[in-house]
Order: structure tokens, then sequence, then C-alpha cells
């Protein structure tokens, strides 16, 4: 939707090229977008990638699959967690592991802490993004402070876990830590929630920055190959926990927030009430963890059959795919990640053209880019 | 009404103005750290010095980096004659920790490493067959 | 005051003594007000409560290397903060603190003030032209198309009050609130509209457009550096010395406070409180868009306030003379 271009009716004006990034205020991690202006209003957009280009799909060739597992939590640094997830359920389908029960719903746990700590990180951005001092940023880091300190407390490390195995979770939970985040997600958490909510969605000047700014069909969103939240904003209400449960999605109760509006705002407001789920999510599973063992006892030289297989999961920003194909050896003859924003982010041309300069970054804020699983 | 939800978000800040500051006062006051952290290296040995460690390499064909370096005696097997860590390639994954059969590995608290040359962060955890103590610092936190 | 006196001399230093206070103390109390605000806490390090981080700011400030950039226009680059900073500064000169104590007690205080602000839009355009940056020149042009539009609704909201004190005069419009209510009872939609103009004048949050670091890195003041850039900001932070002296003396009552003796404490307090509230706003806003700012002025806040004049006038009439 072009809401209106003034451009064509002026005589001899000339468009401008704006580099935003790869070092810019607004910019998450070093995106650059090249934009083209004819005054403040966007003609054409070129996302550049590869600043981050770490060469991980090639390195992971070159090691063992154990070793591989160090890699997948720095392919996208937001969402540690639902990355080693993707290996490791790609591994275990690719040497038959079964992994405990208790295990299962331990890493439903993380998996669904990790995407409040990562929607957090969008909230911080967006909110930059839009203009702020960083105050809502500040205040909604004090829960991902907290959160990492739950993290810092089971696995050793504050981003960087390394926490899954093949086959289960490295280590258990104390059961005194279970509740204290169970306490915290329960009450704490939730009236940080609604300052956050006010401080963002109830702004009558954030509502109108964002309301029918990048407002796409679904059928435009689907053919770019969007997922995740930017999806579901448009009433999509497609969500692999749903869709193909694992770990223990299927054994708990929680809803897909979708939205029918489909524009920034709906986006901002999905991705709020996808926070309160995970941390309703992550109180059933507190609540109704089984006892049992944690992992199972896997070689320590794993040499998986030849084959591929190609695994899907819900990451916080879409559909996080993990493509492995191994050729009987110790290492992975290839180790491929589809990742969700390079899909989202491609799509930046289709998106920006017609909006104002402003309105373009608000867009972007909504994709929730992560620049490492971009690059890899 | 227009202007509520402002109204609302400068009384939230407002009310944070009463409430105690987050601020981490880290050069002053040292961070709390939990006993699972994985900072740093090191070795356990016994109280003469020999370490802990029995060469077994399984630590140095593990570890995702290269990190670890271990140089056999020649004439004992399972004696280390140095142990080198090269903690400016570490990701600190704490596969090292874990592989190792005789548990000769720990982590310790201590994250101020902070070197102006890269090849300061290349420490010895076993030198000359004898335990260093590199790294057996005070341990920061609980 | 009459010639070049020793004291012309001392008010002169008043004036640069104020500027240059106002400035630093206002950057210092600005981190610090925020960093409460964001429950942090702001300057630390440097002294007690980080009161050092001043003079350490000013010596940063002088000692940095001047950067031009190889393309700008020179000329310009070097003239163009002069533009904006010494209207900003000149236009202190028409504070008045109680009567007869002020720099130059104009019979057309008001005038001036509005007078020297028209200048500015011109120094952000040339700073925005002269850098041959984009980002600076998007951040210059919409400086000056801002500060133009809300010139008028700041103006028009003004002529209000002056209509009803009959002077121009700024210690005639406090003394016309020492008996009767404060302006801000008497015309509270031009209070309104006239404390949103100011706002937007001196690019604060949520009006800071011109200096959106998420689109524009800096705005205008982009490829500054060293005390060119200091310049910039002490023009910016005597703006909104001037702002918020400006509402206070207009609506607020300047040295005026009920059932208490007036006294320029009054004024000085009234106007500290200002200013921390624009930090506050600061601290909790995000900022509107170009186009949103832009129909705000021309289509809400220029016809309301015409019809503020309107009401005014005809309430004039109307109403005993006490209170209008």
């Amino acid at each position: 939707m072009v809401t209106f271009n003034r451009a064509d009716a002026c005589a001899g004006t000339e468009t401008v090229l704006l580099n935003i990034g790869p070092q810019h205020p607004s910019t998450h991690g070093v995106t650059h977008i090249l934009v083209e202006l004819s005054g403040e209003t966007v003609v054409a957009a070129k996302p550049i990638l590869g600043y981050l280009h770490r060469g991980i799909e090639k390195l992971a060739e070159y090691r063992t699959w154990q070793q591989d597992l160090v890699y997948t939590d720095r392919l996208d640094y937001v969402s540690q967690i639902g990355n080693e997830w993707a290996y490791c359920r790609a591994v275990e389908r690719l040497t038959a592991i079964e992994v405990p029960e208790r295990a299962e719903w331990i890493r439903t746990l993380f998996c669904e802490l990790n995407r409040i700590t990562s929607h957090i990180m969008w909230y911080a951005g967006v909110t930059m993004d839009i203009g702020t001092m960083g105050t809502p940023f500040i205040y909604a880091f004090k829960a991902r402070e907290r959160i990492y300190d739950f993290f810092e407390a089971v696995t050793g490390a504050r981003m960087m876990y390394n926490y899954f195995r093949f086959g289960g979770v490295r280590c258990d939970v104390a059961p005194g830590l279970l509740e204290d985040i169970h306490d915290y997600l329960g009450g704490e958490f939730l009236e940080l929630m609604d300052d956050l909510d006010a401080l963002l969605l109830g702004n009558e000047i954030v509502q109108s920055r964002m309301k029918g700014i990048g407002a796409f069909t679904t059928a435009q969103l689907v053919e770019w190959g969007i997922t995740g939240p930017f999806l579901r904003a448009s009433g999509l209400a497609q969500d692999l926990r749903k869709d193909a449960p694992y770990g223990a999605y299927d054994k708990v109760e929680f809803a897909v927030p979708t939205s029918t509006v489909s524009d920034s705002f709906a986006r901002c407001e999905v991705r709020m009430a996808e926070m309160r789920e995970a941390a309703s999510i992550c109180r059933q599973v507190i609540e109704r963890m089984p006892e049992g063992d944690i992992s199972v006892k896997v070689p320590r030289l794993l040499k998986p059959e030849a084959g591929e297989v190609y695994v899907r999961t819900e990451s916080p920003r879409g559909e996080l795919g993990i493509y492995l194909v191994s050729d009987g050896g110790p290492k992975p003859y290839r180790f491929r990640v589809r990742s969700p924003i390079f899909y989202n982010i491609s799509a930046l041309p289709k998106m920006l053209p017609g909006w104002k300069l402003q309105d373009a970054l608000v867009i972007f804020g909504g994709i929730d880019t992560s620049m490492g699983e971009i690059d890899r | 009404m227009f202007g509520q939800g402002l109204l609302k978000g400068l009384g939230i800040t407002f009310q944070r103005l009463r409430r105690p500051t987050e601020t981490q006062l880290y050069p002053y006051q040292q961070p709390v750290l939990p006993a699972t952290s994985r900072m740093f290296l090191a070795m356990y040995h016994d109280e003469a010095g020999v370490p802990a460690c029995k060469a077994c390499m399984t630590c140095q064909t593990g570890c995702p980096d290269h990190v670890i370096r271990i140089e056999k005696d020649t004439e004992n097997p399972k004696v280390p004659l140095s142990f080198t860590v090269n903690s400016g390639r570490c990701t600190f994954c704490g596969i090292c920790v874990e592989l190792c059969p005789f548990s000769a590995l720990h982590f310790t608290g201590d994250f101020e490493r902070a070197t102006y040359l890269k090849s300061d962060l290349i420490y010895k955890l076993v030198d000359g067959s004898r335990a260093t103590g590199e790294g057996e610092g005070e341990r920061h936190g609980r | 005051m009459s010639g070049l006196g020793w004291n012309t001399v001392l008010w002169l230093a008043g004036l640069f003594a104020l500027m240059a206070l106002t400035a630093l103390i206002g950057v210092y109390w600005e981190r610090k007000v925020i960093g409460h605000f964001q429950a942090r806490r702001g300057p630390l390090h440097h002294g007690w409560h980080g009161l050092l981080q001043l003079p350490a700011d000013m010596v940063k400030m002088i000692s940095k290397e001047d950067v031009v950039p190889t393309k700008a226009d020179r000329m310009l680059f070097q003239v163009a903060p002069m533009f904006v900073a010494v209207p900003a500064f000149t236009s202190l000169a028409a504070m008045t603190f109680m009567p007869g104590v002020a720099f130059v007690d104009m019979r057309h205080g008001l005038f001036f003030v509005f007078a020297m602000q028209t200048v500015m839009p011109v120094g952000f355009a040339l700073i925005g032209w002269s850098c041959d940056n984009k980002y600076t020149l998007l951040g210059g042009l919409r400086a000056a198309a801002q500060l133009i539009s809300y010139e008028i609704p700041m103006l028009l909201a003004a002529m209000g009050v002056v209509m009803s004190v009959g002077s121009m005069r700024l210690t005639d419009i406090a003394q016309a609130q020492a008996s009767g209510p404060w302006f801000i009872v008497r015309q509270p939609i031009g209070f309104v509209i006239f404390s949103l103009a100011v706002l937007a004048e001196i690019n604060r949050t949520p009006f800071d457009m011109p200096e959106a670091e998420s689109e524009l890195v800096a705005g205008y003041h982009t490829e500054y550096s060293g005390m060119k850039f200091g310049l910039v900001q002490l023009a910016e932070y005597t703006a909104l010395l001037m702002g918020s002296y400006l509402i206070a003396t207009l609506f607020l009552g300047g040295w005026n406070m009920p059932l208490l003796p007036a006294s320029p404490v009054w004024l000085f307090l009234k106007t500290v409180l200002l200013m921390t509230s624009t930090m506050w706003f600061r601290a909790t806003f995000p900022r509107l868009r170009v186009d949103t700012l832009m129909e705000m002025s021309w289509k809400i806040l220029i016809p309301v306030a015409l019809a503020n004049i309107m009401l005014v006038a005809s309430l004039m009439l109307v109403l005993p003379k006490r209170w209008f």
C-alpha cells in the first residue's frame, strides 16, 4: 500500500541514496540497508548482508557432531536455546535417540524463557527505533537480567549456554530454582509486563507512529516467505509449536496470539501477548514437570548413519530449520540453517518502498532482526 | 481520551524515581556469581603440585576451538609435561571440563583477565610436570 | 543603564556565566534526572556523585580535534553554528528577574525574544547544508521546517497574554499576575499551546525529530565535533532555559507566588521545574512522525490558537478588567 508519492509531481527532483548502517544507531547489529529516498519517502531499499559472516555452516563441517553444538548458540545470539534445540532435535532424529520425558520438559521451559528474553530484546530495539531515550529498554532489560540470572545458575553462562545435549540436557535444575522462576514469572514479571504494555501499546504517540504502518496482506506475507510473529499478526495462526508439536508443547495449554490488522502495531501486540503466553507455558511446565532421567547415554564419538534430515522449530523470530546431511562419519557432511530472519529481511525491498523513512524503520523494527542468524 | 496513555506513561516513569536504582557498581562491588559460572580454566593438583591430569588428550581432541595443547612426558606418557591454554580462542563452552575422565579440570570464578596483548592470554596450567596454580585465585561470588 | 560603565560589563559577565552554567549544569542535571527515571544512577565516578563530570566534559569538548569534512563548505561549516548560538544567547538579554532587576528591561522584551528565535532556523538549515552529509541535510531541513511551523502557534498563544496585559515588556506581564490569577488559569488553552510549541521550538522529545538518532544518526550536528558541537549544544540548552523561563513568566506568574512575597527564587524554581519536566518527557516519550508533527502545528495548534485569541478578546469585553 502506498500512501502518497509526491515525487512524480515535482519537476527536476533527484532521489538520494541513504545508507542506514552498518554502523548506525538504529540498526540491530550490523544490518546495512541502502535506501533510496525521494524527499523522506523510500522508493527503493536493499539490505546488504554479510558483515557478521563467520562461516559457521562451513566450520561445522570440520568439527564433530558434539562440537557443532557450541556453534549453534552463536547463530542467533538472542535466542540461543532455540538454536540448540533445533540442532539437537535434528541429530536425535538422524541417530534415533530417544529423549527422556523430564529432559523434554526442561527443554521446553528454557526455550520459553529464552523466547521471553528474545522478545525483550525486540521490545528494547523497537522502543529505541521510535525514539524513546531508552527508558522502556532499561525497564525491560531488568526482566532479561533476572531471567539470565536463572540461566546462569543452571547452565553456567549468561549467553552461550551450551546446555542441551543429544538425548537430554547437561544438568538438572535445582527444585528451589524452579520455584524461584515460577514465582518470578507469576508475580514481578507480570507487573513489569503491565508497565511495558503501558509504555509501548498504551502510548498514543506510539499508536500514531505504528497504526496502519506496514500493513501487508496475509497473501503477500506468505508469498514473501515470512514466518513467525510477523506473519501471525496478519491473522494466520501458523505456529510450529501447535502445528507440529515437539518437546512438551502438546502437553501444555497455550494460545497462539494473532491479530487481523496486520500492521506494525498488531505485530507489537502479538509479541507482547506471546511474552505473556511464554510465561504461562513456563509456569505450567514447572507445575507439571515429571521426575526421571535428564539424559541418555550417547557415544562420545557419534557416527550417525548416512542420510539427511530437516527439522523445523518455532524460534521467536519464525520458522528455524536445521538441515543435516551425514555421510556416516564423525563430522556432518552438510550443516545448513534455514534462518527465519534471512527470509524476512529479504522481503524488505518489497516492504519498504512507499513508506516514509521513519515508517520504514518502524517496519524494519517489526522484523526483529538478529544478524548472527542471517550472516551465520 | 487522547493523552491518557501519555499520562500513564509519565506516571510509570515517575514511580521509578522513588524506587532503588538497578545499577550494579561493578568495579567497586564485585558481582555475586553462581557456582556454576564458566570462567577461566584451572586444574586440580595435590599439595606437592602434582597435577591431576593424566595426559589422556581427551580435552585436546574434544575442544572445538583447539584451545588446549598438552605435551606428554616422553618417558612417562601418563604425565603431562606442559598443559597450555590459549584462552584468547576459548569460547568457555565447558566441553573440556565435561569430558575429562579424571575430573582434573574445573572453572574458576575469575573473569577479570583483560590484557593488552593477545599473547598474555596464553597461560600454562602445567609446566615441567608441575601444576602452576594458574587461575586459582580468589573466587568471586559464592 | 547608560553608556559602557562597569555596570554593563558586570551584566555581560553575568549573561555569559548564566549561559555557560545553564549548559553545563543542564547537561549534568539531565543525565542525573534521566538516569534516575531509568532506574540508573547517572554520572557517578568523578567526584561526589559525578560532579567533576562537568569540568571533564568541558575540557574534553575544548581539547577535541575540530574535524571539518573534506567536502564540506568550509566557510559555511565554520559560521553556521554562530547562526544558532548567537541568537540563542542574545535572547537571554531580555530576561527580567524582578522589577528593576534585569539585563535590559526592554519595552518589547517578548518581541525581542521571538525575533531572535526566528534567526535560528536559518542556522539549522545552513548547518545541514554545509556539511555535505545526507543525515545533516535531512536533520537541518527538518529542524528549519519544524521551527518555522511552531513559531506561529507560539506567537499566537503569547498574543493572548499580550492582549490581556497590554504590554510586551516581560516585567509588566509578570507583574500583571501579581494580584489576579496566573495566566495558566485565565488562559489554559493558550498555556497548553504555548508549552507544546516551546517544546517543539527547543527540539525536545516528543518533538526531537531533527536529531532523531534512530534514523538520522545525530541529525544536523552529526558532523560537528569539539567546540562547534559544544556551541550547538550550548545553544540548545540556552533555548531550553529561555523556553522554560518564558512559560514561567508568561503563564506561571513569574516571580510571584500566592500568599508569599515575590522573589526571583520563585522564578528560578519554576524554570528549573519546567526544565526538569522536559527531561521527564524525554525519559518517557517516543518521538512523533515528521508529517504528524507538521499536521499538528498547521491543522490543530494554529486554528486553536486563533480561536483562543478570539475567545480572549471577547472575554476581555465581557468580563471585568481584573480577570482579563
